[in-house]
């Protein structure tokens, strides 16, 4: 039995503690001693053993906090700019010359300049996959000229570009996981060394008064050097080979008649065989089911032989796409959709007899790529208006 | 002469193996730099090559049933060179304990709580652990069952939760590393977790089994616990893909990558949380085993006071064993399966043989494990712990 003196040294002991143990603790961080950084930029310096780095801050409220060298960019950000030749020197400097610490934990955006990403993006990311705060499914991605420019310029379209940059490659990774690139699977890619990793490109357009950000296609890398890149077009060619894209549209003309597609599902099976002596062949075969959007011309059709028609189209413009961008890939020798990692996988005894020829290996593949569209509905319309015409 | 009186139940003995082995998901790191997409295989390989080792565990538990280890080693090496072996056992789950409170600590200071000192975390959890141990084993083990629950369901929930993002195709090619690989890995995971569940032959005294009860208990506390390092592994393997060996905690970066819109996300904590849960109850299990077996290596009739002792021991001794996390993975992937095996295979083994050519232990009272255990009065159960 405990006696009532001991109950009551025991009580006074825990009251003793309480302020201690529930007042707080160490890691108490209060949002008014924070920046949240709402995106990075990399670029590159005269200087290469120097690193650019720029971040953009969202601010709460305006006028506040002692910020040394920086400079406002609009009336909802802050934006840090200095060259060190670390990115954490660089946080180290800014973190120094502020009264604020940097939040890295709900940056949503990493952006790469054009030229730091031609001369290799290793060097900078090492950071961004050791720190605690740094999350690796932040997407990455190159900015047509310099990253800084998206995060000082008054755009548009939302005052934090950072949160915006973020928003746009999330709503184009529902069409796509493609599109979105993370952290986690360009150093996935990167560590396969025979896989090219790819990362989407951004560019700043418009003039000074009225930015905007667009995407403008996605950049190929050989090793951790940019090397390429498909446009906006030929980046179709690229996720419909690699399979798994949703709610996207296929153009097709024929002189001037022009129909706008609309796939709903789109799955991509591969199948890449080996022989014995060496030699690489892959098989794509799309399937998906399609509607039509918009419809313009082909009066001199009839309902009966337009969908096939359409279908027909569509394949042939889908099968061309993919072609294309495959032959850019293998223009830059650089495998963009792969392939050496699934004959990695699925023929492991064959690969190890090959890997070391790759480079020679990949612009002989022979490529074939069927596609299967179903047409699925017509709209609330079947025909177009000149259909209409020529029948009357 | 049995220091504790409390006694746990078959089940709650058999959520504390499962939950012990749970514990080892921080291991998962070392495995994966062994055998990369293949990590799987040697858990396979080792819950199906660990069985003949819970034979023996189970085996000494019901041929000794009312002695802890040191006992055991008394009555079957002699007074003197048990003893010898009971100090060597002695370093063996104080330094476990150690370890583990250093990577409570590591991991909490690296991931939740980066700015706390880790003395104050260590610290915080050695006081609850010597509250708990100075309670008895009952207290120790009172919420094994919900712990393992609460683990079972964060490896099911997060496994739901980044399905969408599990690629197959991660875990290919299969099969093609060298044997030796598949070897290492086999016998990291037979010695590490599963081994080291001979710190559960210093509890026995305190639960009453059949033969048969015994038996079912052991094997299906070892296949739950594996079961669980099996799926967070196939988890971690196919979300993280050749990326895995990288990670320090894989597991940890799988949860972050959680992402199901903008509600559901970030929920790293759970990982944070399970895992602290996880350590704390493997650091309370080997403090208690270090505590007894002090206690019995002084023959005194009680063992509370020696709780505080162990507490502090481990929470100094600690951080003086490796001088970086580096050589602390390296030691653990590389030297510490070899060293641990003396404890946890050989000498097991070797008092088994003595034993039986012995013909011990001497059957001078009627074997308790002959029969099924009746459980105490709940009366009698509650005096003793009022005492």
């Amino acid at each position: 039995m405990i006696t009532k003196g001991k109950r009551i040294v025991a009580l006074l002991l825990i009251f003793m503690m309480l302020p201690g143990l529930l007042s707080g603790c160490w890691d108490s961080r209060e949002i008014d001693k924070l920046f949240i950084v709402t995106g990075i930029a990399i670029d590159a310096t005269d200087d290469p053993d120097q690193v650019d780095v720029t971040m953009q801050i969202g601010k709460e409220r305006k006028g506040e906090a002692g910020l040394g060298e920086a400079q406002t960019g609009g009336s909802s950000t802050i934006v840090l700019n200095t060259v060190n030749d670390t990115i954490m020197g660089a946080i180290r400097e800014f973190n120094r010359n502020s009264n604020r610490k940097l939040l890295l934990q709900h940056n949503p955006i990493r952006l790469f300049g054009i030229e730091v990403a031609e001369h290799g993006v290793k060097k900078h990311i090492d950071l961004f996959l050791r720190d605690q705060q740094a999350r690796l499914e932040v997407p990455v991605a190159i900015v047509e000229g310099r990253a800084a420019d998206v995060l000082t310029g008054t755009l548009d379209q939302d005052p934090l570009s950072g949160m915006f940059v973020a928003g746009l490659l999330e709503d184009l990774s529902k069409v796509s996981v493609e599109l979105q690139v993370r952290m986690l699977d360009f150093v996935s890619r990167l560590l396969q060394e025979t896989v090219a990793p790819m990362m989407p490109i951004i560019a700043v357009v418009g003039e000074e008064d009225k930015k905007e950000i667009k995407t403008v296609g996605m950049g190929i890398f050989k090793g951790d050097k940019l090397v390429g890149r498909l446009d906006n077009d030929q980046s179709l060619g690229y996720i419909w080979a690699m399979g798994d894209v949703s709610q996207f549209n296929v153009k097709v003309q024929e002189g001037i008649d022009k129909a706008i597609l609309h796939v709903s599902k789109l799955k991509t099976k591969r199948e890449v065989t080996i022989s014995d002596d060496g030699v690489v062949k892959v098989k794509l075969s799309m399937e998906g089911g399609a509607s039509i959007a918009e419809m313009e011309g082909f009066g001199n059709m009839t309902p009966q032989n337009l969908i096939p028609h359409l279908k027909d189209l569509a394949q042939e413009e889908m099968k061309q796409t993919v072609t294309e961008a495959f032959q850019i890939s293998q223009g830059l020798n650089a495998d963009m959709l792969a392939i050496s990692a699934t004959l990695e996988q699925r023929h492991p005894k064959k690969w190890e007899k090959i890997k070391d020829r790759w480079d020679e290996i990949y612009p002989t593949i022979e490529l074939t790529v069927d596609a299967n569209l179903k047409i699925l509905g017509t709209g609330q319309i079947i025909q177009s208006l000149e259909m209409e015409e020529a029948m009357k | 002469m049995r220091l504790d009186k409390s006694q746990i139940s078959g089940t709650r003995f058999m959520f504390t193996i499962t939950f012990f082995l749970q514990s080892s998901a921080l291991l998962t790191a070392f495995l994966s730099s062994v055998a990369q997409q293949d990590s799987w295989i040697p858990v396979v390989l080792s819950t199906i090559s660990c069985m003949p080792l819970v034979y023996l565990f189970r085996t000494l538990m019901v041929m000794f049933p009312e002695k802890t280890l040191l006992e055991m080693m008394d009555e079957v090496f002699g007074p003197v060179i048990g003893k010898i072996f009971g100090v060597w056992y002695l370093w063996f789950f104080l330094t476990l304990a150690a370890l583990n409170l250093k990577d409570l600590g590591d991991f909490a200071k690296a991931t939740v709580m980066t700015e706390t000192p880790h003395v104050v975390l260590v610290l915080l959890c050695a006081l609850v652990v010597v509250w708990a141990v100075r309670h008895g084993l009952k207290v120790v083990t009172r919420y094994s069952a919900l712990f393992t629950f609460i683990e079972f369901g964060i490896v099911a929930v997060t496994f739901v939760l980044v399905a969408h993002q599990m690629d197959f195709n991660n875990l290919l090619p299969a099969f093609q590393l060298p044997p030796i690989k598949y070897l290492q890995g086999t016998h990291l995971m037979t010695m590490i977790p599963v081994g080291e569940l001979v710190v559960m032959l210093m509890l026995t005294p305190c639960v009453k089994l059949s033969r048969t009860a015994a038996t079912k208990y052991w094997f299906i506390g070892v296949t739950m616990g594996m079961l669980t390092l099996f799926a967070i592994l196939v988890r971690d393997i196919m979300i993280l893909g050749n990326t895995l060996p990288m990670f320090t905690l894989p597991g940890l970066v799988t949860m972050r990558l959680v992402n199901l819109g903008e509600a559901l996300s970030r929920i790293e904590i759970l990982f944070a949380v399970g895992l602290t849960m996880l350590l704390f109850f493997k650091v309370a299990v080997l403090c208690y085993a270090s505590t007894i077996a002090l206690a019995q290596l002084f023959k005194t009739k009680s063992y509370k006071n020696f709780a505080l002792i162990i507490g502090v021991l481990v929470v100094v001794y600690g951080p003086i064993i490796y001088s970086s996390t580096v050589e602390q993975s390296t030691s653990a992937r590389d030297v510490i399966p070899f060293f641990w095996g003396v404890f946890e295979v050989w000498i097991p083994l070797l008092m088994f043989i003595i034993a039986k050519i012995r013909k011990l232990p001497k059957k001078t009272a009627e074997n308790p494990r002959e029969q099924e255990p009746q459980p105490p009065p709940r009366r009698r159960v509650k005096e003793e712990h009022m005492k």
